[in-house]
Parts: C-alpha cells; structure tokens; sequence
C-alpha cells in the first residue's frame, strides 16, 4: 500500500511546496508545485485516517492493496475532487467553501497540464494564496502537525501572517456590516420593527427544522444559522421518539428581520455562532425501520371503522 | 576497573539515550523496557564481527567500510520504523578497545539553523523492494520523533544542505568494550558508529546484537 502510504504522502506533499517556494512567487512554477503539494496534503490527511479512504471503489483489488494485500492490478486512487469531497464529511472543519477553492486550484493545474489554455491566468495565486495557507492548517490540524510541519519556520511564519491578515481584513468586514444593519434597523420607527419582528416568525418557523434559530449580531432578534452536514449520529430512543443528531459547521446566516446575510464559515467565525451546531431531527418509526403497515393490518377493515365512526352507520342502524 | 552498572529501570536510557550493564540479562533487559514502555517487540538478533575487506556488492557499513571506521548512523535506517532500541552485547570473556561511539542528536535537535536540514530536507530511502521519502527527523511515522541517519542508504531529493555531523556541536562517547557488557541505546534518538578496528581484534571482535522494533508503531511511549 505504499502508493496511499500517509507518511510518503505528506513528504511528497513537503517536498513539492518546497519546489514552489524555491520558485519565483509570481512566476509560472509556483502555483503549480502548491497545487500539487494540496492535493497530495489533502491525500494524506485520508491516509493518515485510512488508507482505505483513497482506493479506487470500482474495483475490489484497490481496497485490498490499500490494507496491504497483494493484488494484480496497478492501485488506483479516487478522483482528487472526490477527495475533497471526502474530506468535507469527516470532522476537521473542512467547509464547502474550502471544497470549491481547493478544486478551483487544482481545476487550473489540470487546465495547465491537459489542455492548450494556460492554467492559473484567469485565477492567479495572489487571488487564493492566503486561503490555501488557511487551507493546509485545517488539514495539517487534523494531522496533529502545523504549518510550520510542512513550510518550515520562516514560511510558516509568513503563511501565518498573511492568514491573519486575511481574517482581519474579513473581520473588519463583517463588523462593518453589522453595525450598518444595525443602524438601519434601530434608525426604523418602533412600530415597523416590531411588525418586521411578527413577520420574520412566519419564516422561521418554516425554515426551523433545517437550521438553528440564534439571536442576530446586528438587531438582537431571532435568526436562521444553517451549514454543511458532516456527520449523522445513529438513532438513539428517547422517551419512545427515534432521534438523530444532524452536525453542521455554520456557512449560511439570514436575519428575516433586518436583512443581515453571512455567507461563509470565515464571516461566520467572526460571531459567536463559530462552533459547530447539532439539529435534532425525530425520524418516523414506519420509515426508520422499514415497516410497511399493509403486512401488519387491513387497511379495508381499518378503512371501515374509520367511516363507521365518522358517518355514525354502525350495527345499531341496521336494527 | 570495577563496573557495577545495574538495570532497573529505563530511567538512564530516557535521560542519557543510551545505558552500559555489566553481567545482565538481555532478556530481563528486554522485559523491563517491555513493561515500561507498555510495548511488544519484533526482536531481530545477529552476530556482528568486522569484515575483512571492503566488497562492492552489498550496500552495508561493513562491506563498505571494512575494518575501517564507520560513519555515524542510526540502525534499520532502510526500515521504515527502524528499530527503536538497539541492544549490543559482549558475549565474550575478553575486552576491547575498538570502542562503540555515541552521539546523541538532542544535543543539535533543536539547532534552529540546522532546522531545515533535519525537519525539511527530504530524503530518498532507498530499500530495494520499497522505498520511501523522509525527513531526517520524522514526526508523522509515530507522533514520536525518529532521528534517522544512513549516508549509505539516505539521497537528500530536496533542494539545499545534506546532514554533516561537521556543522554542529556534538559530544561523542566512547564506549570501550568490557567482558560481559552490555549497551542499549535509544536508536530512535543517538547516533553510533565503530571505531577502525585495531590490528589484536580483527578476528576476534564479537558483538551480537538485538534489535527491537515496537509490534504497534502507534503505541505512546
């Protein structure tokens, strides 16, 4: 199993982020040893899981040389999207945000090497070098490694920076945009925020079973936090209801009230809602166990009683 | 010289990297760490005498190096958990000379200018049937760092310095042979070589040696 191997992996991936750091930083060469480096990274944080987490699952020869069996054929590992993919359901605070950078990235480094057009012109690394920064530490946490495991001190020292710099600029952002909806919605005449107050219930409770209610940032009233689904717990009972814990890590918040939006884990940070959230959802015990009621009862007979009780037509009137 | 080393517990290894024993038993030796480390073993034992000549067809330290002094290492650096004690002992009844020598890489582990070429430099192991990439320091294999070093085996495939024991401080201890001593040594820490054998030992220097590799690569220890 030496090709989903987790320690090859991640000194591959070492090794190729410090070709592109060797190379010059606006020259063609960097971006595409860091996109390389991010899909072997991303790689080795399945390995490091499971090696079986990589294999090809057309065929059943690459899911036993991944648990170290000999096979005939050549291993082969599943698409880099869907490793992404992966990497989206397990627990490492890995969003779908971060998903469509990482595929953007390596999208152009396919551009690149598969076609005529030249890759990261129209997506240059400038546009997304922080977020790959932010990227790497996500998946090197879930590693139990940092970044400065795979930069080194002094890259690792910049990349932070240039992260932090990143969340400030976003923070300043998202405070901004909340004290501006804040000063809307306050500047409003008392009685239009009230009646904005009743008119958001409506929408929430609609929407409650799909996302958590929390109290705005900006107009302190009921709002929607909703997110990616990463994991389903299994069906406890409880109190003869089956529930299920849906987890989520928060990318979507709507204010019906004052119209405040955040549409990413990284705005979403900012507040208090950062952690990941659980939605409780009761699960019918018909479709949970798959019953079909028909093989239990008659439906005829059952029928018939219900009419019999509803129309008062029962034995007495047949007297 | 009288020697009274006792081993009673890992206390000398884990501070020093490495311990002499006289008159013990390598199998007590072996139970103790065992029990300590809360750890099995693949225990992997061979005879080594010096080689007469330098031969070209096998890449070991012996057949390269002959009788002449070896370059430091670790052992098993073609291993991709190398073994993390390595126990030598003279079964013999005579001493010798031709000493042991350690050096114990905590010392220049955490010389910052000498981190990239411990931490980062990327090097090829090559195995015949597997090889693989590592740092010298390796921290992913185990969570535990493992120093790894074997200029015979190790092709630096990253950009930027090689190892040289040369560009940092170190203290190497010489360790002379006695009757019936034994040496374990934290493999996963001190790097050893041997001395150029001296003319009276050529054909009756012997050591066996007992190398121990963790059967869970992932145990805490």
């Amino acid at each position: 199993m030496q090709a989903f191997d987790y320690n090859n992996l991640f000194q591959k991936s070492k090794l190729y982020i410090q070709r592109a750091l060797d190379e010059d930083r606006e020259g063609d060469l960097f971006p595409f040893w860091i996109s390389l480096s991010l899909e072997l990274l991303a790689r080795s944080t399945l390995s490091k899981i499971s090696p079986a987490l990589l294999a090809d699952t057309n065929s059943n020869d690459h899911l036993l040389y991944a648990f170290g069996f000999e096979t005939t054929s050549k291993p082969r590992s599943i698409q880099t999207s869907e490793v992404f993919q992966r990497l989206l359901k397990i627990n490492i605070s890995f969003t779908q945000d971060d998903c469509k950078i990482a595929n953007s990235i390596v999208e152009q480094r396919n551009t690149e090497l598969h076609s005529a057009i030249k890759g990261f012109i129209d997506y240059p690394a400038s546009m997304w070098i922080a977020d790959f920064y932010r990227i790497c530490k996500i998946l090197l946490k879930s590693q139990m490694l940092t970044l400065e495991d795979l930069l080194g001190k002094e890259e690792s020292q910049a990349a932070e920076m240039m992260i932090a710099v990143e969340d400030n600029t976003t923070k300043k952002q998202v405070i901004d945009k909340i004290n501006a909806y804040k000063k809307v919605f306050f500047d409003l005449p008392i009685d239009q925020q009230k009646n904005k107050i009743v008119t958001a219930q409506v929408e929430i409770r609609r929407n409650y079973s799909k996302a958590k209610i929390v109290k705005c940032p900006a107009c302190g009233s009921d709002a929607l936090l909703s997110g990616d689904l990463f994991s389903i717990s299994a069906a406890k009972l409880d109190v003869g209801n089956i529930r299920q814990e849906k987890r989520y890590i928060p990318t979507k918040f709507g204010c019906v009230v004052c119209g405040l939006t955040l549409t990413s884990y990284q705005q979403i940070k900012i507040t208090d809602f950062a952690g990941q959230f659980t939605l409780e959802e009761y699960l019918d015990p018909l479709d949970y166990h798959g019953i079909d009621p028909e093989n239990h009862v008659d439906i005829d007979y059952l029928v018939q009683q219900k009419i019999e009780e509803m129309t008062g037509f029962g034995e007495y009137q047949d007297e | 010289m009288s020697i009274k080393n006792e081993f009673k517990n890992i206390a000398i290894l884990k501070e020093k990297g490495f311990q002499t024993v006289v008159n013990g038993s390598v199998d007590a030796i072996i139970k103790q760490i065992s029990v300590e480390c809360n750890e099995s073993y693949e225990i992997v034992s061979n005879d080594l005498t010096p080689n007469k000549e330098p031969t070209n067809h096998k890449k070991t330290l012996s057949t390269t190096y002959g009788y002449n002094e070896f370059p430091f290492h670790t052992d098993g650096a073609h291993f991709l958990i190398p073994p993390r004690w390595v126990i030598l002992e003279s079964t013999n009844t005579i001493a010798y000379k031709t000493a042991t020598v350690l050096v114990d890489t905590f010392e220049f582990s955490n010389f910052v200018p000498y981190d990239n070429v411990l931490n980062h430099a990327i090097y090829l192991v090559s195995n015949g049937n597997y090889s693989f990439l590592t740092t010298i320091i390796n921290k992913v294999l185990n969570g535990k760092p493992i120093f790894r070093w074997n200029p015979l085996l190790m092709k630096l495939v990253s950009k930027g310095l090689t190892f040289d024991l040369k560009n940092v401080n170190h203290t190497p201890v010489r360790i002379e042979w006695h009757p019936k001593q034994i040496l374990i040594v934290d493999n996963w820490r001190m790097l050893h070589s041997r001395e150029a054998v001296i003319d009276e030992e050529k054909l009756n220097r012997e050591l066996k040696r007992y190398n121990l590799t963790p059967l869970d690569t992932h145990a805490s220890i």
